[in-house]
């Protein structure tokens, strides 16, 4: 067991005593057969759940729509009734399951509605009024990945129309790339700034600011494939490096470890996706992917010995 | 947290769709009924999940059930690249055959039909799909 490894490390490294490492390991020892238990539960409520949905389903078409609505409607009362104590009590593991389902529930409840009154709206409209409706909900959640959700929902309901000509122009044009990837920076710079002061009410800035570099990094691995060939796509290459560059430098910078990386990974996989695109031959692909890792791992021995800002990782990373 | 603050604003959704659901109740049990001639927009794909989507056929619609006598064309459906495009929920294991009714309604004579309720001004709600002057599972029925 890793914790296992540690607390012995720790013992003899004279952190904790050799009582306090058996302490220690009994009660993760319980807290895990604790989870095992949550975790059948859980299993089986799903299974329940599930199975109860399914019949619904079975069965929907002969169910009469003023029973649909008054269910779901009941049910929906019921979870905000559960997440109001819930949130108030900050209970934070239940409340966030009751805060994600009352968000879903707004949107089902919409579909139900479009459905029986049989009314023509297509996804923006949908994913507007959802997102807008359900907003209350995210705000008093924690957890980053349904605000990161909820990000995605909401920028879906703009116009595709638009959304399409301003990717078919950055497709074609390299100052179109670099707006882009500067726009959506900048949006991150500002996301992280009002997270600073609104993080401890809301976690949708910060959500916001990871959605933005998302997108940014969506748009550099799409250099690959969009600039067919000639200088433009060099440029777009060197765009390109030059962005996860500055994002490593800033990792450095800040001394933030996981995001160096999280990007030293993406250059990796942004060098392979270049051979993948250029060769389309898994085998030349592969070759050139090696020598890249090699002239990497050369890059980081020379600056290993030259660089400060290396060095100062090394201080860090003990 | 205050509990009443948080519950003002957890209901306040559930508050506005309800509304909303009762709004369209009354909308859709109140308005004028008008009958629209309907046709397919996409050959190759009438159906689209559980929905039948349909354009509104004006030139055969009575448009002397509307003020003026002067069809609401802009008022109906809404508006897509290929038009206006209609919908009316279908369950699943009718889908097909209505399909197959559809695409023979020349053939066979058939003429499909979409009951609105009407405010002028207002989303014309469709309550009642109708196959040569019948409601469509009825036509199912007696195919």
């Amino acid at each position: 067991m890793k914790i296992a490894n540690k607390l012995q490390n720790w013992v003899e490294q004279g952190l904790i005593s050799q009582s306090q490492a058996e302490q220690i390991l009994l009660s993760e020892k319980s807290n895990h057969s604790n989870m095992v238990w949550k975790w059948m539960y859980g299993i089986a409520g799903l299974f329940i759940g599930l199975g109860i949905i399914l019949i619904i389903s079975a069965n929907w078409d002969d169910i009469p729509a003023s029973v649909k609505l008054f269910g779901d409607f009941a049910l929906w009362a019921g979870v905000i009734y559960a997440a109001v104590k819930n949130v108030a009590d900050k209970k934070s593991k239940v409340s966030e399951i009751l805060l994600v389902v009352s968000f879903l529930l707004v949107g089902a409840t919409i579909g139900l509605i479009g459905q029986i009154f049989n009314l023509s709206g297509g996804w923006q409209s949908f994913a507007m009024t959802w997102s807008l409706l359900g907003l209350p909900y995210v705000f008093f959640s924690r957890l980053l990945s349904f605000n990161f959700c909820w990000n995605i929902l909401f920028f879906t309901s703009f116009n595709f129309n638009f959304i399409e000509r301003v990717l078919n122009y950055i497709n074609q044009h390299l100052d179109g790339l670099i707006m882009a990837i500067a726009v959506l920076s900048l949006l991150s710079y500002a996301g992280k700034k009002l997270d600073e002061s609104a993080n401890k009410y809301t976690l949708l800035p910060k959500a916001f600011q990871c959605f933005s570099m998302f997108t940014a990094y969506v748009l550099v691995f799409s250099t690959c494939f969009w600039y067919n060939a000639g200088i433009i796509s060099l440029m777009a290459y060197i765009v390109a490096f030059l962005f996860f560059g500055v994002r490593m430098f800033m990792a450095v910078k800040t001394q933030d470890m996981l995001s160096f990386k999280r990007n030293a990974i993406a250059v990796e996989v942004y060098i392979f996706l270049i051979f993948v695109s250029r060769f389309e031959n898994l085998l030349l692909s592969g070759f050139g992917f090696v020598l890249a890792g090699l002239a990497v791992l050369a890059l980081i021995y020379s600056l290993r010995k030259t660089s400060k800002y290396i060095k100062t990782m090394e201080v860090f990373h003990g | 947290m205050d509990k009443k603050f948080l519950a003002l604003l957890f209901f306040v959704p559930f508050l506005a769709l309800l509304a909303w659901a009762m709004w369209l109740y009354v909308q859709q049990a109140t308005g004028q009924e008008v009958k629209v001639v309907v046709t397919g927009y996409d050959p190759r794909d009438l159906l689209s999940g559980h929905y039948i989507q349909y354009t509104i056929d004006w030139e055969k619609t009575d448009c002397n059930q509307f003020a003026d006598g002067k069809c609401p064309e802009k008022e109906f459906c809404k508006e897509e690249r290929w038009g206006r495009q209609c919908r009316f929920y279908i369950p699943e294991r009718n889908a097909q055959e209505l399909n197959r009714m559809f695409w023979r309604r020349n053939d066979t004579d058939r003429v499909f039909e979409v009951i609105y309720s009407y405010h002028k001004g207002s989303e014309p709600l469709a309550k009642q799909l109708l196959i040569n002057g019948k409601d469509w599972r009825e036509s199912l029925e007696n195919k």
